[in-house]
């Protein structure tokens, strides 16, 4: 085309006129929002977020699709195009029903990733789980134990029985993580030399301790108390939060590098000018609020009547109190109230009364606690409140007053109003205070940052405050509110002191994530949870009140593993499948689009394909489609298929597989290429875990190995674990495009790896020492060992598998694609070729699926190419679309026949006949040929060609043997099923015309040119039970378990166990955990890295290796 | 004596055939069938008068005739010559029927170009055709002209495509030609969707040969040899014409190989289309023609580079053919003097709503709304006053009283906020809610989206969903304002005509009646007391004599009142249905603007 030169946002611009005007702006690295353009497929220009204004036009202008021409005027940034383009995805979120993130995780205080780590609870990644949980809150044991959890209240399962048991799933990964060798602890960063000082080792000042020290700061912490915790410690009670589970989370924290001084009083020991001059670069303000607040009665300060606070301190720092036989009465409706008259009734008081002012629906104390402080026998006494205390010699008199409820007051709560004249008086022996608590304001003298009512004046987002290197966050902030609170807010001022200390300037309130929702839990119609079925939430077990009361010990005792596992399995995944890939979510994020600046009617569509269990890879949620149509025509353009398509028109259009038809009943490969490319989650690839998350996943650039292919590739990696695989639009011979093998062919990595002793009774587990020895025994001292492996492995495993094979005095090793073991049958291919054949092949030019683009003509025989290597037949449809033609050999339709000029049916058994016939039709067609095919046909074949008996046009034969012979042309067979003579005969037609045919041959596997290059030459073209028979004992290598009938002793070197009589197995690692280097299709060496740790730490070349060493010692 | 019998659609459907039946009955009885003969013809026009009886050659007009009518007509007129007066056109407001055609003012103010031949041939012989001097242009064309020549008489010509944009179709032409790949196709676009619009269809029904002339000398001028016309198969007398039309063609060698033993071949081919209001777009019709989903796309590449399989396409309208032949037999310049500079020719309404004489109508641009509103439509029923006129169908635009004196050509059309269209031309009186006319258009057009882009499908149902509100009584504070952002941003940011134009009912009403939404949103109040939820119906005491008809009558059993005593509505079961109000003989229902909440 044609250089020419256009202004873009104000500079001159040379550019093509073959080019769009996104593509010029991309390649000057000006930003287009685009959703339903892909870079695979033909501008289609529908979903208008790509708009850009363009001079002289009068529309907006879609630059996926506009072509430049000279002297265009492009403003990408015009505010009437920013406009446009907010307005097309607020309208598109307008008709877009679901949850970018799952409701408990929204309504969770410190946001933390709920649905993923139940996910991960459920793939039984523990370890990963807790890392996911620690991305939040630097403390799961301890909010494991006393959150609210007002998660579980908006939890979506509350609609089909009851919520997910969030909170007790995480105390189980906490303690399941503590209890390990090694809990998990996020990797630091390097130390940055800068100094913060952190007030208080509450959970505020333990969260941002633990968070910036991860990023690399030197925390110093200074604590009053004698030990670390704060309220933790000294306010809750022993019963709900052990001390030794405390004091293991704090060590923890602290040993990423903190250091902590304690009886260090903030105002008296340590000052912030002090600290300063010390050298902190920052200070943080972590100092809680307990300072109980007074009730302002008469009496109130007699002997007898206590804090709450103060009593609760006591208890922890070990002070004795005798209640036995005493009345207590409490004063408060609060948590510190239900731990006071819990601590009270343990401590052997003989009646525990709980006074409050208004009624048991108003109590700020979570029902958990007032459910378990009734069943422990304590009274509570509603609408009722003191107003004098008076001192007798052994009691207390308390003169009450009687309440109503009246207007709601600021907080939404009717407010209580007394009942004149209704006064009463009881007498008791204490009166324990839990009305309330406030920051101890001399604890920030020097500051000026006191409130009004005595707290620290600090944003809680982002915990700065007015004084610039001071933050502060936790209930000195807020007032006295939950731990998880005061973690999150101590969190988000380790970032905002980050922020502070790396670009000198205080952080702003973060963007938000644009989030849509379904909407609260009753806007929810019914039928989007009819769909599951009822499960029962895991009952915490805990101890009996009869007995809890006579002591301190924890009340509930944790739930199990498999309690977990069946618990995490009941979440409904809410949260979008695309939550960290969606494009719409994206932009609408970076459009500061609000999900309801356009309400109306959305369409609603049953919600297919989201129950929990029995999962189909590719997951489709209507609900999200912005109708881009990107899978409508991906399938077509790309794959070939049709399955998607538009149905009805206008509002009311929808994007489904023909018919309205389940994927899984329609032609679809599942190359998955729909799901991948889809903008939204209304296409999405299953994952190879139980639950899909979703996982923000680390992508790594590599080459898929399920094939000799070698497509290009993009594992995704979360924790250790392949998630699922993905393709980078246009990237390699593949153009970005997976099969359904690299598609969801990984499957298998998720597999337990452990060791078995085969038995009659069935596979039972084994140690590996026990395993290898008996391996060796099994292997030793027998006459003909037949070794079968698969094509799947390195260059390296052939090497020593054939050093095995030497050490057990020569055993034939056969290579068979795992392909084929994997169907039932007694017939395996065997890989290996005829020497003469090899001579010849070698006289031809390998071709590359690179070729396909520049040649004229194809020829296909005896391969499926849709079945066995779907990139192949893509390319080759692609390659006809542009020209090419095509010749199909074969004994059974094939797809490709629609594509192809000729198609020669022949049934195998006249293969060989009818390629001698073509050869020498197309022998005749060139003079003067003197190559060794020109020969065999002259000195050997005439006669039978010209005998042949197949029905076939002379000019259909005729076309094929010119236009074969003509051009540029491949010869592209399958070697697995094709047999020597087949084979021999196919190449001596490429032969003919041997200055310009290519050869392509295909054969299955990960290294199919590795195993063919150990594999010698080839004797027998397959494997059956007869060969076998020979054998005394087999060792089947990286595949599944082929001749399960056998009666011999297998050792078996694999990834599943499958049922023989005896013999054992020895759990395998793929090339994807250990690396290695194999040949690709074309005969390229290919170095193959580990992406996965194996988490056995299985390696095959040392299992090998061991299996050498046990079998010659003996 | 000819009796020229209209059996066009509207025609057809009030009878036409039965009294032709008729006709023949009573000339055989009276032994007339030497002297009288029936001729039927296409589309006269005057549909709302139909069936319509033109017997010439005096030119006496007959209209509204039932079968009872034909012994006496027959008897009266064609034996003893005394034409029948009761059965004549009689203008609104006078008193004496007109007799002649010619003096009828619906059709006084017309000029016939596209419509030369209606009322006058039998569209479904080609020899009437010929007679009337068809296809002495093909013939001209081919014989006496290059295809540049022909180009460039129709580029001089001035004529501008009549589907709606107006894009000059000689330029059009040229492009397709003069891009270099082959082979090359014509299409006429005869889709045409908007409600209440026929004139595409009643040319093809009165003059399909007209068409398919116009569409062989494009072919020849632009150098195609395929052609194809794209037709709603919802016009199945159309359809029927045109296949004739085409065989008829083919027999006397004027479609085909070596047409008039020239070298030029062409042949052309009927598509029956499902009836999607998209397709009346280039790319989807071109899209629908090859078997896809009708969906637009983006131009460029437009169809003239890249059309039909890939080819140079030229697409036209129906009444663009049927303008060519004479262009080519009068010459350019006789074309160009008619109408306006920028404008030239005539132009095809259908008039349409609250019009006295409805109908089809070809009148010269430049003419006034007014002229044709009042001189031709009669003005408005039941003498009402004029409020607007919707032109150009539902992506039209409103033209309010103020706006009457307009001229009809393309420029000034645009100017008012409207579109020239493809001709749709409804008319509306003072009892017309605007709200509720852009509502009801802008509820055809997202039904008719096609659903691909964004603005279109989901814009126009969000301004929908407003204007829908607003005529609920639950109109907001900001709902005008609103609609009137999505209204531009949908048409800046659509792909094709469809949602460029879907918002121009909504944008010209809020033009020239922001009040009428403004009282409708803040009085909750319909000043045309026609949106239900706006309105209360109310018994007047005194004129009410209990006759209880509309007590019986009401279907929500909300009307109580014994019998001669006044009667009274409960107004919180009354659903506003309005049939009290009709059935009161008494007029003692009235309808007060304003809910009752």
């Amino acid at each position: 085309m044609s250089e020419v030169y256009i202004a873009l946002n104000g500079s001159q611009v040379r550019a093509d006129t073959n080019e769009t005007i996104l593509q010029v702006a991309r390649r000057n690295g000006i930003y287009i929002p685009i959703l339903c353009h892909e870079d695979r497929l033909e501008p289609t220009g529908s979903c208008r977020v790509c708009l850009v204004k363009v001079k002289g036009a009068k529309n907006h202008v879609p630059s996926c699709s506009t072509k430049v021409t000279e002297g265009m005027v492009i403003d990408t940034e015009d505010p009437e195009v920013i406009r446009a383009r907010h307005m097309s995805l607020a309208l598109l979120i307008s008709d877009h029903y679901g949850d970018c993130v799952s409701p408990c995780s929204l309504e969770c205080p410190a946001h933390i990733d709920i649905q993923g780590y139940i996910a991960l609870i459920a793939a039984g990644r523990y370890r990963d789980a807790v890392a996911l949980i620690r991305q939040k809150i630097s403390m799961p044991l301890v909010i494991g134990r006393i959150c609210p959890h007002p998660c579980e209240g908006v939890c979506r399962r509350n609609r089909v029985e009851e919520p997910i048991a969030i909170n007790n799933l995480k105390r189980f990964v906490a303690d399941y993580d503590i209890a390990q060798k090694k809990p998990f602890l996020p990797e630091k960063m390097p130390l940055n030399g800068k100094r913060i000082a952190v007030i208080g080792s509450g959970p505020a000042g333990l969260s941002a301790a633990y968070y910036l020290a991860v990023k690399g700061y030197t925390v110093t912490i200074f604590e009053r108390e004698e030990q670390a915790g704060g309220m933790l410690r000294y306010g809750i009670p022993e019963y709900r939060l052990p001390k030794d589970i405390l004091d293991k989370e704090i060590d923890l924290i602290l040993s990423l590098g903190i250091d902590i001084k304690y009886k260090s009083e903030f105002g008296r020991d340590i000052t912030a000018d002090g600290l300063r001059k010390q050298g902190f670069d920052a200070l943080f303000l972590g100092i809680g609020a307990q300072k109980s607040i007074s009730m302002r009665i008469e009496g109130e300060d007699s002997v007898g009547v206590l804090s709450g606070i103060d009593f609760l301190h006591d208890i922890a720092c070990g002070k004795k109190f005798d209640f036995n036989g005493k009345t207590v009465v409490v004063i408060g409706g609060g948590n510190t109230a239900m731990d006071t008259s819990r601590t009270s009734i343990r401590l052997g008081a003989e009646k525990v009364i709980v006074l409050y002012r208004r009624t048991r629906k108003e109590m700020p104390a979570n029902d958990t606690e007032i459910r378990e402080a009734q069943e422990e026998g304590i009274e509570f006494r509603f609408l009722s409140a003191p107003v004098r205390v008076q001192r007798k010699t052994q009691t207390l008199s308390a003169e009450c007053i009687r309440m109503e409820l009246g207007e709601p007051d600021a907080s939404g709560r009717r407010r209580p109003v007394p009942i004149p004249d209704s006064n009463y008086s009881m007498e008791t022996h204490y009166i324990i205070t839990a009305i309330g608590q406030r920051p101890e304001s001399k604890s920030v003298v020097g500051l000026d940052l006191l409130t009004a009512r005595d707290l620290v004046r600090a944003d809680r987002e982002t915990g700065s405050s007015d004084i610039e290197y001071v933050f502060a966050a936790g209930d000195c902030v807020t007032g006295a509110a939950t731990a998880v609170e005061a973690i999150a807010g101590g969190r988000r001022s380790a970032e905002s002191i980050d922020s502070y200390l790396r670009n000198g300037k205080k952080p702003g309130r973060p963007p938000e994530d644009f989030n849509v929702s379904k909407g609260m839990l009753a806007q929810i119609p019914d039928r989007v949870f009819n769909i599951y079925e009822k499960a029962a939430r895991v009952v915490m077990p805990a101890h009996a009140p009869d007995l809890r009361v006579k002591g301190f010990d924890e009340i509930e005792t944790g739930i199990t593993e498999g309690q977990a596992l069946k618990e995490a399995v009941r979440c409904l995944e809410c949260g979008c499948i695309a939550g960290f890939s969606c494009h719409l979510r994206e932009e609408s994020t970076r459009y500061a689009v609000a999900a309801d600046e356009y309400s109306g009617e959305k369409n609603m569509y049953p919600e297919k394909n989201s129950l929990a269990l029995d999962r189909p890879p590719i997951l489709k949620d209507a609900n999200k489609c912005i109708k881009c149509g990107i899978c409508v025509r991906i399938c077509d353009e790309v794959w070939g298929l049709n399955i998607f398509g538009f149905k009805n028109r206008g509002f009311k259009t929808e994007v489904t597989p023909y018919f309205d038809l389940d994927l899984g009943k329609t032609a679809c490969d599942y190359c998955g290429q729909c799901a991948d490319a889809c903008p939204t989650g209304a296409l999405a690839l299953n994952t190879f875990l139980p639950k899909p998350g979703p996982f923000e996943v680390e992508k790594i650039d590599g080459h898929c190995i399920n094939c000799s292919l070698g497509c290009e590739i993009e594992w995704n990696i979360y924790g250790n674990r392949l998630v699922q695989t993905t393709g980078k639009p246009l990237a390699g011979e593949n153009e970005g495009n997976l099969c359904v093998r690299g598609r969801f062919g990984y499957g298998y990595l998720s597999r337990r790896q452990d060791w078995f002793t085969y038995t009659e009774k069935g596979p039972i587990p084994s140690s590996a020492d026990q395993a290898m020895e008996r391996a060796a025994e099994t292997l030793s001292g027998q006459a003909y060992v037949g070794i079968l492996a698969s094509t799947n492995l390195s260059n390296e495993e052939y090497v020593k598998l054939h050093e095995l094979a030497e050490y057990l005095g020569g055993a034939r090793v056969f290579h068979i694609p795992w392909d084929f073991a994997e169907e039932p049958g007694a017939m395996f291919p065997v890989v290996g070729r005829d020497p003469r054949t090899t001579a010849l092949i070698r006289m031809l030019k390998q071709a590359s699926l690179a070729d396909l683009d520049t040649t004229d003509t194809v020829v296909l025989f005896n391969i499926r190419p849709g079945r066995s290597y779907p990139i192949l037949e893509m390319k080759i449809r692609h390659a006809v679309k542009k020209g090419v033609r095509l010749y199909i050999i074969s004994d059974q339709p094939l797809r490709l026949d629609e594509y192809a000029d000729s198609v020669f049916r022949i049934r195998e058994r006249q293969f060989k006949k009818f390629l001698d016939f073509a050869g020498y039709t197309r022998f005749l067609n060139t003079p003067g040929q003197t190559s060794p095919a020109a020969k065999y046909y002259i000195e050997e074949n005439i006669d039978r060609a010209v005998l042949l008996d197949i029905r076939i046009k002379q000019e259909k034969l005729a076309d094929f043997a010119r236009n074969s012979l003509n051009n540029h042309c491949i010869f592209i067979t399958d070697e697995d099923t094709t047999r020597s003579r087949d084979l021999e005969a196919f190449v001596m037609n490429a032969l003919v015309q041997k200055n310009r045919a290519k050869i392509l041959l295909m054969r299955r596997g990960t290294n199919p040119q590795g195993a063919l290059q150990h594999s010698g030459n080839g004797e027998t073209d397959s494997l059956d039970a007869d060969i076998l028979k020979k054998f005394d004992t087999l060792l089947l290598y990286k595949l599944p378990a082929i001749f399960p009938d056998t009666k011999k002793n297998v050792v078996h070197i694999g990834f599943k166990p499958g049922s023989y009589n005896s013999g054992v197995f020895i759990p395998a690692s793929s090339i994807l955990e250990s690396g290695g280097t194999r040949y690709l299709y074309n005969g390229k060496a290919q170095s193959v890295q580990a992406i996965l740790k194996n988490e056995s730490a299985i390696d095959n070349i040392k299992t090998i290796e061991d299996l050498i060493a046990r079998v010659s010692g003996r | 004596m000819n009796l020229m019998v209209c059996t066009g659609t509207g025609c057809v459907s009030n009878g036409a055939f039965d009294i032709i039946d008729t006709l023949n009955k009573e000339i055989e009885k009276h032994h007339l069938e030497k002297e009288i003969q029936i001729v039927t013809t296409g589309c006269n026009g005057f549909c709302a008068n139909g069936p319509i009886l033109v017997v010439q050659p005096e030119g006496i007009f007959y209209q509204m005739l039932t079968v009872k009518d034909i012994p006496f007509l027959v008897e009266e007129h064609f034996l003893k010559g005394r034409p029948v007066q009761k059965l004549m056109y009689i203008p609104p407001e006078e008193k004496t029927p007109v007799p002649l055609v010619k003096d009828i003012g619906f059709f006084g103010k017309q000029r016939l170009i596209a419509l030369a031949n209606r009322g006058i041939i039998n569209p479904e012989k080609i020899d009437e055709y010929i007679a009337r001097g068809g296809y002495r242009a093909l013939a001209r064309a081919l014989t006496k002209m290059r295809p540049d020549d022909i180009r460039d008489e129709i580029k001089r010509s001035g004529l501008r495509g009549r589907g709606g944009a107006g894009f000059p179709t000689g330029t059009k032409w040229e492009i397709c030609a003069g891009t270099p790949a082959a082979p090359k196709y014509i299409i006429c676009n005869a889709d045409e969707g908007d409600p209440g619009a026929f004139m595409d269809r009643s040319i093809v029904e009165s003059d399909p040969h007209a068409v398919l002339e116009g569409m062989l000398i494009g072919a020849r001028a632009i150098g195609a040899e395929r052609g194809f016309v794209y037709i709603r198969a919802e016009y199945p007398l159309a359809l029927k014409r045109l296949q004739i039309a085409i065989d008829q063609a083919r027999e006397y060698g004027l479609i085909g190989e070596n047409i008039l033993e020239t070298d030029f071949s062409f042949d052309v081919s009927i598509h029956k289309g499902a009836g999607a209001f998209v397709c009346g777009e280039e790319t989807s019709l071109i899209h629908s023609l090859e078997g896809k989903l009708p969906r637009p796309t983006v131009k460029p590449p437009f169809p003239a580079i890249s059309g039909y399989l890939g080819k140079p396409t030229n697409i036209n309208n129906v009444e663009t053919w049927a303008n060519v032949p004479h262009i080519i037999n009068h010459g350019a310049e006789w074309f160009a003097g008619i109408g306006t500079e920028s404008s030239p020719g005539t132009k095809v309404f259908s008039l349409v709503g609250k019009i006295n004489n409805t109908g089809l109508v070809e009148v010269p641009m430049g003419i006034s709304l007014r002229e044709i509103i009042y001189d031709i439509g009669g003005g408005i029923k039941n003498n009402k006053g004029f409020k607007a006129v919707q032109m150009g169908g539902p992506s039209g635009g409103c033209i309010p009283k103020e706006k009457l004196d307009t001229i009809i050509d393309y420029d000034s059309v645009t100017r008012t906020g409207a579109i020239m269209g493809s001709g749709g031309m409804v008319v509306m009186d003072e009892d017309t809610c605007m709200v509720e006319v852009a509502r009801y258009f802008l509820s055809f057009t997202q039904d008719e989206s096609c659903g691909k882009c964004t603005f279109c499908r989901i814009g126009t149902k969000r301004m929908l969903e407003i204007l829908e509100r607003i005529t609920r009584g639950e109109g907001r504070e900001g709902d005008i304002e609103s609609l009137e952002e999505l209204a531009v941003n949908v048409k800046k940011g659509s792909l094709c005509g469809l949602g460029q134009t879907a918002p121009n009912p909504v944008l010209t009403t809020i033009r020239y009646f922001r009040e009428e939404y403004e009282v409708h949103i803040r009085e909750k109040r319909c000043p045309a007391k026609q949106c239900r939820a706006l309105i209360t119906y109310r018994i007047i005491p005194d004129a009410c004599v209990g006759c209880g008809v509309c007590r019986k009558n009401c279907p929500a059993d909300a009307i109580t009142g014994e019998r001669k005593q006044t009667h009274e509505i409960d107004q919180s079961i009354c659903i506003r249905c309005g049939i009290c109000y009709e059935k009161c003989r008494f007029d003692a229902i009235e309808v007060i603007s304003g809910g009752t909440s």
